[in-house]
């Protein structure tokens, strides 16, 4: 079997042992994604904002690995205070209004770093369907 | 016909999940922990424990007709902050070479009250029909 792997761009990298992304046929995982402004990585203060980079963010992934943000079937939402919940889900709601995936949503006690206040993972359709694991 | 068959972890499983499930082309690990289940017993420090999971997690993969080369997302939950960055360095070494989907974060407690760490894993599995058995 073959899988193709979208590198990773972020401070967090190689020594993690992880990709930013791995296609594996018939899906997408996206791994846990931060807020983060490209390309200075700047962590803006507000949560919501962190919540729209780490959408900008994931669906550049997507289509950089012939998908698409419309494709997601499921996500994660990790916040870490419950604060944080209602600014975040606004965003989640107008940026999934037509995706409508499977949403699953965690308060939890910290992320990688304290300036994190949301992380997103994210599980999307392949749409190079049929090349399966001829695909590398 | 794809089946579906799970490995189960003997009478000690008794939280109603089973330790993985094999359903042609995945197989769904249920999140681990370092604790032994024949001794109950649970290394103190993180970084056993992070290898110990590892050890756990190869067994039943090969088990599953799958190894850590088919992990595609991995789903790490550790309870203090600062065990995440040496965690992650040892998690880093074991998954060098197959660099998965991956998402740490930090909870408040786990399911046996000294684990500092457990995972999650989604993997490829050769096994395409695989009726269910008992490891």
């Amino acid at each position: 079997m073959t899988r193709r792997l979208i590198a990773t761009f972020s401070p967090f990298n190689a020594d993690f042992g992880y990709s930013r992304a791995v296609i594996r046929h018939p899906f997408v995982y996206v791994s846990g994604t931060k807020g983060f402004e490209y390309p200075l990585l700047n962590m803006p203060e507000d949560v919501g904002q962190q919540a729209r980079n780490i959408w900008e963010t994931i669906s550049a992934i997507l289509t950089e690995a012939d998908s698409d943000l419309t494709e997601v079937v499921k996500a994660t939402v990790y916040v870490t205070a419950e604060a944080y919940l209602e600014p975040v889900l606004q965003v989640c709601s107008e940026v999934l209004a037509d995706i409508r995936p499977a949403l699953t949503i965690f308060v939890v006690k910290a992320l990688l770093r304290e300036d994190m206040k949301v992380e997103i993972d994210a599980t999307a359709m392949w749409r190079v369907s049929g090349a399966g694991d001829a695909f590398i | 016909v794809q089946q579906r068959g799970s490995l189960a972890h003997g009478e000690k499983w008794w939280t109603g999940g089973c330790r993985a499930v094999v359903r042609y082309p995945f197989v769904y690990v249920s999140q681990a922990t370092a604790l032994d289940l024949s001794t109950n017993a649970i290394p103190i420090d993180p970084i056993e424990q992070i290898t110990s999971i590892w050890e756990i997690l190869k067994r039943v993969l090969a088990q599953a007709d799958s190894s850590l080369l088919e992990i595609v997302r991995c789903n790490y939950y550790v309870t203090r902050e600062q065990d995440t960055h040496p965690i992650l360095r040892v998690c880093g070494e074991v998954l060098a070479d197959v660099r998965p989907a991956m998402t740490m974060v930090v909870v408040p407690a786990l399911s046996h009250p000294d684990a500092l760490v457990s995972i999650d894993v989604i993997a490829m599995s050769n096994h395409r029909a695989m009726p269910s058995f008992e490891i």
